[in-house]
């Protein structure tokens, strides 16, 4: 599989993720990649994006950026928010047959699950970032 | 447009049906959970959800269903899944939560699901 990078920039607001979930499938297809592993790259960035929109506090015109591309045998997405510092890679945890009291917070155990890396920084242009790694198979 | 399209129909017997069509997200969860929160306020437990034409299911989702079961089973009530998409069968095993929901291949099989489980709970 040849290298392959690209961006996307969309306005931090939930009603755009399907939006985005569409974009990442078109490339990844364009790219060569599986289905199962699409859905997996797609199911990670929404999750990332999802939780940034929502723990953000974003105000009017705050966009997210999410930067992917495949190197090899392994997808990167890099999204980037310019919320207060929130790094969701903290308080992980879940188990699906006690957590029935639960509604929402499984993001992130679902990212854990797909992903390869997941890694949170808090950049120097005040930027969180979470870069995350699938491997294509 | 939400992207989800709730299709619904109450049977009798206290089972309630319905129909789950486009996609479930962290914009549009909220709909599902209105729908669940509408029918226990009515005293119904027992829901059988056709997921086949869903074709994408979130952790926001996802939480709904799992939310909404606990509540269920707390009231001697289930949700029987029928014929997940394969996409919504790879989010879902994922999570572990088919140990959580009773999947079948047709509305009939949840329905004899339901019968079966008042015949045990009877003896």
């Amino acid at each position: 599989m040849a290298d392959q990078r690209s961006k996307i920039e969309f306005a931090a607001d939930v009603t755009r993720l399907d939006e985005v979930r569409c974009e990442i499938t078109r490339l990844c297809r364009e790219w060569g990649v599986d289905d199962l592993t699409t859905l997996r790259f797609v199911l990670a960035i929404d999750e990332a994006s999802a939780n940034a929109i929502e723990h953000g506090r974003l105000g009017d015109g705050a966009t997210i950026e999410i930067g992917v591309g495949l190197r090899g045998h392994e997808l990167t997405a890099r999204i980037v928010d310019r919320g207060p510092a929130f790094d969701p890679t903290q308080g992980n945890d879940f188990d699906p047959v006690s957590v029935t009291r639960r509604k929402r917070g499984f993001g992130l155990y679902l990212m854990s699950l797909i992903a390869r890396t997941i890694e949170y920084e808090r950049t120097a242009s005040d930027e969180n970032s979470l870069t995350v790694t699938i491997p294509v198979h | 447009m939400t992207g989800l399209k709730i299709n619904r129909e109450e049977r009798k017997d206290g089972l309630v049906y319905f129909e789950l069509e486009g996609y479930l997200d962290a914009h549009n969860f909220e709909k599902l959970d209105s729908v669940f929160e509408k029918y226990f306020s009515q005293g119904l437990y027992r829901f059988v959800v056709d997921i086949r034409g869903l074709g994408y299911i979130s952790s926001a989702g996802a939480g709904v269903f799992i939310g909404a079961v606990g509540t269920c089973q707390d009231n001697n009530g289930n949700i029987v899944l029928v014929e997940p998409s394969q996409e919504v069968t790879e989010i879902f095993e994922l999570l572990g939560v088919f140990q959580i929901f009773p999947v079948v291949n047709g509305v009939d099989q949840a329905k004899e699901y339901f019968e079966q489980e008042e015949r045990e709970a009877s003896f």
